[in-house]
């Protein structure tokens, strides 16, 4: 649902609940009642489904990641002006929607993927406001990086697939599949957000 | 209580539910979120239910 759709709902909903709370003459007819139930049964569930929808789409956006103080310098080291580092080079050339960035690559694709990254999210919230937050660069993920997550876009590209590296031995491209290899720990693409960098880095400017 | 006292009762729950629900929707951040199932919901919900018991319960006449 729409986001203007979902606040359109919600000021008529609540309109409605007011004027069937506080006009007493209006629910004494059959059609008042039935207003009345609308007001206040239907119409507010309808809301409540409708901003919930559109509260777990914005969770996806980069913007919402960014939000906390703590995901700052993560959000940065998309613009490092240099390939090397896995996230930018991602970011900067559309490999990823820049406004689902985080999304994209921090959930899995398996079954419960992206329920799974919301019970971590309200953990993250926990953390930020009654925990004690750890500086940026001593974030680590909870679990090494699956393949499955970057598999899930280069798997059966030409790039991925013909090019030399991935054919240093002839069962690499397999391991690398299976996950058997990991592309980041195994030190291939192991230059990810690496925020320790950002001192006196250079950045690219994102034009609009 | 009379039902036109319970249902001024379930529109005030209702309609403070859904202000903070809608309050909630205009910033983009994980607090807004917070805000909109741990206060708005609940707010909303009991409003609902208060006025789903009311229907179901046997109130008195009003004049």
């Amino acid at each position: 649902m729409q986001l203007s759709i979902t606040l359109t709902l919600i000021a008529l909903s609540l309109g409605l609940a007011l004027l069937v709370g506080f006009r007493r003459d209006l629910v004494q007819s059959r059609a008042g009642k039935i207003l009345a139930f609308v007001a206040l049964a239907i119409l507010p569930v309808l809301s409540l489904w409708g901003g919930f929808e559109e509260h777990l789409d914005r969770a996806t956006s980069t913007e919402f990641c960014l939000s906390c103080h703590v995901m700052k310098d993560f959000g940065q080291s998309l613009k490092y002006d240099d390939p090397g580092y896995i996230p930018a080079r991602h970011y900067q050339n559309n490999f990823v929607p820049r406004d689902h960035a985080c999304y994209t690559c921090h959930t899995d694709y398996a079954m419960f993927g992206g329920v799974k990254a919301k019970i971590r999210g309200l953990r993250h919230i926990y953390v930020q406001y009654l925990g004690t937050i750890p500086v940026p660069k001593d974030i680590k993920l909870y679990t090494p990086f699956s393949n499955t997550t970057c598999l899930h876009c280069h798997l059966g590209a030409r790039r991925f697939e013909e090019v030399n590296a991935h054919h240093k031995t002839p069962d690499l491209l397999m391991k690398v599949k299976s996950g058997e290899t990991s592309c980041i720990s195994s030190g291939c693409h192991d230059i990810v957000h690496e925020v320790g960098d950002l001192k006196g880095a250079k950045f690219w400017r994102e034009s609009r | 209580m009379t039902f036109e006292k319970r249902l001024r009762i379930a529109g005030l729950f209702v309609a403070l539910g859904l202000l903070i629900q809608m309050l909630s929707l205009l910033p983009i951040h994980p607090l807004a979120f917070i805000v909109f199932v741990g206060i708005g919901a609940p707010i909303m919900v009991a409003g609902v239910i208060f006025f789903l018991l009311s229907l179901v319960s046997q109130p008195q006449r009003s004049e």
